[in-house]
């Protein structure tokens, strides 16, 4: 495919050196086009994770390649990865990982103020994309406040904000009871398809791997 | 994000860890008050030392010994005097000659010179008041005269005339300054004889009061014309006048460059000049010394107080881990992430540099009334320690260096983190 979006040539990933070295990845050719939703599955440990962080720039691969847009991200400076994850893609973890110090809007707009965008157009962005997700009436609260699936949502705010053209999950629904995990799976396939963004969802959930237009299965560090 | 935004986010950090950060600008606050108090303290004592030698030093005037005495030139290496067949070395001490006098006053820039006499009276009464211990300098003639809080200075030619100190104007009995002027007092001397405790013979002379000198922590003698000085001193040792010191008048209209090239041509003939200068320089290098010894010691504190930072770094560092690895996911660079801790530690020696300076400043009336009852017991003024403008906020300023340079490692540490293995950290 060379419209590709997401491309992997032979990506290897090792951890740790010598005796305690581990592949986490031994070859993984990939290729995600643009606007394609792709659930990533397999067993505990079998590298889902590790293949969702260096498709996202969050860490390099020991050998092989990823690219971008055509780009390849092994040669990218550290100012230009992360400008590149500031812009172009939104995460999603298991854990929320909000910022509890500070309010729902202003979890939100984190990225938008790392981009060095106004406080008033931040804010303004923030509450569009809190609208997505429909939570405004909590954008005062502190995050702390919030149920599980409130912080997951608002967490879908955040990855949102920016406009990326892709979001990366880590398991978003792996710490939701099943009626709040439909609700924010909803959520995500109903952005995917309004506004086109290419979905990479690591998952165990059946149910919304089932939503995707691909399943790519890992075991051992290999695609099935 | 902007610069302001980062420093934003780094000084309100502070607040997550309060009792944290109230340690560590504790520390820091030791430092900066050891520094604001010493810097006071020395600037008040040096400002003091100017404006009482401004009040009673002479300026254009130096004295001048001879070399000899001041310098090891003559000295064997055990320190013993050699001997001068044309000065009499009895004491251990050589004396000025006339031929010394004429000499210095031949020097270029020398106006006047004049051999100090010792004179040692043994009291001063008034009518037949109590009588009082007293010390006698000469009024030499020189273009400037002191200040004088009641009366005018007299002539250095007029041997009636003396000048009081202030302290011994109630002493005395005199209802006040301006009563005692004109009025008559009378100082009593004798010759002592070799024998311990023997006195050849004695006098009393009498003066009338033409001034009474402005009050100061270091009271003078009462001071008399040079020529009365000389007659007096003549008397106690029988004409066998000695002069370790000449008291000479210089040109007020004197370069610093002619000043130099007078002493180097006076030192080139055995004698050592101190000027006006050299002795107010002379004060200050003793408490420009004093000031650096104290300041060490702040600057060990603040040493330690730099560690405190260290740590306190490190450890936020650690408990945001996964904060660090957050907003680097989220596209925050590096550089971004050092800024943050950085600003942190910034703030951190700010607000240990305002709180120190400020309790400084605070406590300052406290220690000068402190000040003011003991050490400087009967200063004229109110207070004693200064706080320039300058030297506060450059102590300040100190202490946010400070905090930068300890900020760097765990800012730079911080910077590093990978975001996975930050993300991952809990
Ligand atoms: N930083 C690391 N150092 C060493 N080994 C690691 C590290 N991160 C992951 N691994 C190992 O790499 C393998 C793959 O990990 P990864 O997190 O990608 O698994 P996963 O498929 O996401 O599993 P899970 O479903 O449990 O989240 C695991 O065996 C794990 O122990
Ligand atoms: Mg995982």
């Amino acid at each position: 495919m060379t419209n590709a979006l997401l491309q992997t040539n032979q990506l290897h990933k090792t951890y740790g050196k010598r005796d305690t070295a581990y592949e986490a990845l031994r070859g993984v050719d990939l290729s995600i086009a643009p606007g394609e939703s792709v659930a990533i599955v397999g067993k505990s440990g079998s590298g889902k994770s590790t293949l969702m962080h260096l498709l996202a720039g969050l860490d390099t691969a020991t050998s092989g390649s990823v690219k971008v847009g055509g780009h390849d991200l092994g040669h990218m400076s550290e100012g230009e990865l992360s400008s590149l994850r500031n812009t172009k893609f939104g995460f999603i973890f298991q854990q929320f990982f909000l910022q509890p110090r500070l309010t729902v809007l202003e979890n939100v707009a984190l990225p938008l103020k790392i981009a060095n965008i106004s406080v008033a157009e931040s804010n303004r962005r923030a509450m569009e994309a809190l609208e997505q997700v429909e939570l405004t009436d909590k954008a005062k609260n502190r995050a702390t406040d919030l149920s599980g699936g409130q912080k997951q949502r608002v967490a879908i705010a955040r990855a949102l904000v920016a406009g990326p053209e892709v979001i990366f999950a880590d398991e978003p629904t792996g710490n939701l009871d099943t009626q709040t995990g439909h609700t924010v799976i909803k959520l995500l396939f109903d952005l995917h398809r309004k506004r086109h963004i290419t979905l990479v969802v690591v998952t165990h959930d059946a149910d919304l791997a089932k939503l995707c237009d691909r399943t790519i299965i890992i075991k051992d560090g290999k695609i099935q | 994000m902007k610069l302001l935004e980062y420093a934003k986010t780094g000084s309100s950090n502070l607040a997550r860890s309060k009792s944290r950060t109230f340690l560590t600008v504790t520390a820091i606050l030791v430092g900066t008050f050891t520094l604001a108090m010493v810097t006071a303290l020395s600037q008040g004592v040096r400002h003091y030392i100017d404006a009482q030698i401004q009040a009673y030093g002479q300026p254009n005037t130096m004295s001048v010994q001879l070399k000899a005495n001041t310098k090891d030139e003559r000295r064997s290496a055990n320190n013993v005097l050699e001997y001068d067949p044309t000065h009499s070395a009895a004491t251990g001490t050589v004396y000025m000659t006339d031929a010394d006098v004429a000499a210095v006053k031949k020097a270029a820039g020398v106006t006047g010179a004049y051999p100090v006499y010792k004179v040692n009276p043994d009291y001063i009464q008034a009518g037949s008041g109590k009588k009082y211990v007293v010390q006698l300098q000469a009024n030499y003639p020189t273009a400037n005269n002191p200040e004088v809080t009641a009366g005018k200075y007299p002539d250095p030619a007029d041997k009636t005339a003396i000048v009081l100190p202030y302290a011994y104007i109630q002493t005395l009995g005199f209802a006040s300054a301006a009563d005692a002027l004109g009025k008559t007092v009378t100082v009593g001397l004798s010759q002592a004889g070799d024998k311990p405790g023997q006195v050849l013979r004695s006098e009393t002379v009498q003066f009338k009061v033409a001034a009474v000198a402005s009050d100061t922590l270091h009271a003078p003698g009462a001071t008399i014309s040079y020529l009365e000085q000389a007659d007096l001193a003549s008397y106690q040792t029988a004409g066998k006048l000695k002069a370790e010191g000449l008291f000479a008048t210089t040109d007020p209209n004197q370069t610093s460059a002619q000043t130099a090239s007078m002493k180097s041509a006076l030192d080139a003939g055995g004698y050592s000049a101190q000027t006006f200068a050299d002795e107010t320089a002379h004060f200050n290098t003793v408490i420009n010394m004093v000031q650096l010894g104290l300041s060490a010691f702040a600057g060990v504190a603040l040493l330690a107080a730099a560690l405190g930072i260290i740590n306190t770094l490190l450890m936020a560092v650690l408990e945001r881990t996964q904060e660090v690895g957050l907003l680097k996911a989220l596209g925050m660079r590096p550089r971004g992430i050092f800024a943050i801790f950085l600003s942190e530690a910034v703030s951190i020696g700010f607000w240990g540099g305002v709180a120190g300076v400020g309790l400084a400043i605070a406590i300052g009336p406290l220690i000068d009334r402190i000040l003011l009852k003991s050490v400087f017991k009967g200063f004229p003024g109110t207070h004693i320690l200064l706080y320039p403008a300058t030297d506060m906020i450059f102590i300040i300023a100190g202490a946010m260096a400070l905090g930068l340079l300890a900020g760097t490692l765990p800012a730079l540490r911080a910077a590093r983190l990978d975001p996975i293995t930050a993300l991952r950290h809990d």
